[in-house]
């Protein structure tokens, strides 16, 4: 009788065995991907028109997580390896061009582990126009005329708007000059180079007419 | 009209350049510095020999100053938003070669120090990718193979152009601080953009190549 037990024991264990095989993933200790980097997009966020996305990698190149994002979004990045400092950050942006897509992936090498980006649409400037109101006629005499370079590239009258000059003719060494008269603007500068030498004065005050 | 002789004078040389760009610039309050501003001296060179006079104008509570000249291959320019320039910029040798113009055997040489570089490359194939990556000298050059070893496989299903074996070296370009900002700075500001505490100094070196 007992020899007729064993048969019966080692089916016993190998079913036990097939059992545990199939449970094996639950046993062993199981690596959870973390989170090395946080990527914030801002609800009025415009990146690319077709879609964006981010991805990372290592300092040596290897993939580390990537994802498609839209405004609004929280993108985790993450990895079941540690990731250390100086990994490098992509962002993809697809826009349409000519009726095919068109893609601007701007990369930053050396990107510290365990912080975040946030992707907003810059600030605008600060931007004063300027207006024009009128236009003031401003006769040149005595221009030393120099071969290296023309007097209508030599000649400037700026303000605000930077060089307000709108034509210019030369007769001989007088030069005529027709400046453009600012709402925000009370002087002028008048400058030019003579044999490489910079000259300049203030026109004060400057109204229209001439 | 009465001309005023230049208050003080600066006398740059550019022996090897083949086109110079000084421009000298005034702000009163409430101007945007973005715009041009009042020309106080603004002079284009084209014989690369030799710049004179420079000059200087008071009265204004902003100056901008900018220097640039070019070469075959590369050009540099000298800008700073403040004061007005108390010295003689010094400018030194650019990176001038790329070796191996292939983004996935990226090689370049370069004979300044800079804060962080933009390399450009594309697609000439495909025509439709611009890949920008921004990097401090130390990662870009020569190991910019090890930025990126594969895309991820969607994208590059998606986007054929992503073949790293097509994208090849465009042009690339490098900004050199004067005051203490770092490359970890920069990316801290690219990552804030509006709300970053320390941002890049009104005044640097720039260098573009192609």
């Amino acid at each position: 009788m007992k020899y007729c037990l064993i048969p019966i024991i080692t089916v016993s264990i190998s079913l036990a065995g097939c059992g545990n095989e199939d449970a094996l993933p639950e046993i062993l200790p199981k690596t959870l991907p973390k989170t090395f980097y946080t990527i914030s997009v801002d609800p009025a966020y415009t990146g690319g028109m077709i879609e964006n996305w981010v991805f990372a990698t290592d300092s040596n190149g290897e993939l580390l997580d990537g994802r498609s994002f839209i405004p609004g979004d929280e993108v985790q990045l993450e990895s079941t390896t540690e990731v250390k400092n100086n990994f490098n950050i992509h962002f993809l942006a697809v826009d349409q061009r000519s009726d095919k897509p068109y893609l601007t992936l701007t990369t930053f090498n050396e990107v510290d582990a365990n912080g975040s980006w946030k992707l907003v649409n810059p600030l605008p400037e600060n931007h004063t126009e300027a207006n024009v109101t009128g236009e003031v006629q401003i006769k040149i005499l005595n221009y030393p005329d120099q071969s290296d370079v023309s007097f209508s590239d030599n000649i400037k009258i700026s303000g605000p708007m930077g060089n307000q000059i709108t034509s210019m003719t030369m007769s001989g060494t007088t030069v005529d000059v027709a400046v453009a008269l600012t709402d925000n603007n009370s002087n002028l500068i008048l400058s030019f180079s003579k044999y490489r030498h910079a000259y300049y004065t203030e026109i004060m005050a400057p109204v229209s007419g001439s | 009209m009465d001309l005023k002789q230049v208050e003080k004078e600066f006398t740059l040389y550019f022996t090897e350049s083949i086109y110079t760009y000084i421009g000298f610039y005034g702000y009163k309050i409430g101007d945007d510095a973005a715009n041009t501003g009042y020309i106080i001296s603004e002079r284009v060179d084209n014989d690369g020999n030799m710049f004179g006079g420079f000059g200087e104008i008071n009265g204004f509570d902003l100056y901008r100053t900018v220097i640039s000249f070019k070469q075959d291959n590369y050009s540099r320019t000298y800008y700073k938003l403040g004061s007005a320039m108390e010295y003689n910029p010094y400018f030194g040798q650019p990176l001038t070669s790329v070796s191996k113009p292939l983004i996935a055997d990226f090689s370049a040489m370069v004979g300044v120090p800079y804060l962080k570089s933009s390399i450009f490359f594309d697609n000439p194939a495909s025509g439709d990718l611009e890949w920008e990556v921004v990097s401090p000298r130390s990662q870009v050059i020569p190991e910019l193979k090890f930025m990126i070893k594969e895309v991820p496989t969607e994208l590059k299903a998606k986007y054929p152009s992503l073949n790293l074996n097509e994208i090849s070296f465009n042009h690339g370009s490098a900004v050199q601080y004067m005051d203490d900002f770092t490359y970890k700075d920069f990316i801290l500001y690219r990552s804030n953009i509006n709300d970053a505490v320390k941002r890049a100094s009104n005044e640097y070196y720039y260098y573009e190549w192609e």
